[in-house]
């Protein structure tokens, strides 16, 4: 079993990083996020199929999933907010 | 597919805000893949110049393009933070797609709208205007959750000698974030002192 150790626990080392070249543009980096996510879609989707089952809602399955991920959004979102107002009044202050 | 509609319900949005003369600058998700690096996000975030009693004039004018308010009252109000969170579908998927008006109402937020830069986005959108990568950085670490810091360690890793310290360090200050922007440059450099270390406190 190997000892090596990561001293980063957030994000793996550069050499094992998914990176994007340094000379990218902004368009290509986009259009790498877009094939990103279609790709993570048929994930999403095959796991779904998978819970419902071949002549389950997938559609509706689908939906459900968004929005709980929009659920956890908004936490994400009302923390920031709250995180931002709490700083900067104390610094007011 | 989602991330050709994450990018329709943009491209809608943009347009539409534009058209209403709406500052606006992207931030969330989609503005960390133009600072290099991609992860997965399934929405829209934006930052825009608005005040709250311009709100429902701005809904009558996107309600135009497709997009309308998710809930009532439209406005959600955080601390004195408001958020809009709107709906779009856009023809690439059977989604809605949630794009959230942040309004630039703090200093920290009115100096990052004003900041932001343009971008160019992939054919056939329009360019638009996004974070600068220090302050979305300043955002992420602002939000805390793991994959903001993530996030941040990243934005800090993919585009360090491109990156203004000085507004990092002030900033920081600022909002109180020291800690954790040392905390996050470790993750990015283990081995190395952040570059204003001798200016926090």
């Amino acid at each position: 079993m190997s000892n090596f150790r990561y001293k980063s626990q957030l994000i793996p080392p550069p050499e094992l990083a998914p990176s994007m070249p340094d000379d990218s543009t902004p368009a290509q980096r986009v259009a790498a996020w877009v094939d990103l996510m279609n790709a993570s879609e048929q994930f999403v989707l095959a796991g779904l199929r998978r819970d419902v089952g071949k002549d389950g809602d997938l559609a509706t399955a689908y939906r459900a999933w968004y929005a709980r991920q929009m659920e956890e959004h908004d936490q994400t979102v009302s923390h920031m907010l709250t995180e931002l107002r709490r700083r900067e009044k104390r610094n007011a202050g | 597919m989602l991330g050709d509609a994450v990018m329709g319900a943009l491209t809608r949005a943009s347009a539409a805000l534009s058209q209403a003369q709406v500052p606006l600058a992207l931030m969330g998700g989609v503005a960390v893949s133009i600072w290099k690096h991609a992860r997965a996000t399934k929405d829209v975030d934006l930052l825009v110049g608005l005040q709250t009693e311009e709100v429902p004039q701005l809904l009558r004018q996107l309600s135009i393009s497709g997009i309308h308010s998710k809930r009532l009252p439209p406005v959600i109000e955080i601390d004195d933070v408001h958020i809009v969170p709107l709906t779009c579908q856009p023809t690439e998927t059977l989604l809605d797609i949630r794009i959230d008006l942040l309004l630039a109402e703090s200093a920290f937020q009115k100096q990052a709208l004003d900041r932001a830069i343009p971008a160019e986005l992939p054919p056939p959108n329009e360019a638009i205007r996004v974070l600068t990568c220090e302050d979305l950085l300043l955002f992420k670490l602002l939000a805390g959750r793991i994959i903001d810091r993530a996030d941040a360690a990243y934005l800090l890793r993919e585009n360090r000698k491109d990156l203004d310290f000085a507004h990092l360090n002030r900033w920081s200050r600022t909002l109180a974030i020291e800690s954790n922007f040392q905390e996050i440059w470790k993750e990015a450099f283990p081995d190395q002192q952040p570059p204003f270390v001798g200016t926090i406190a």
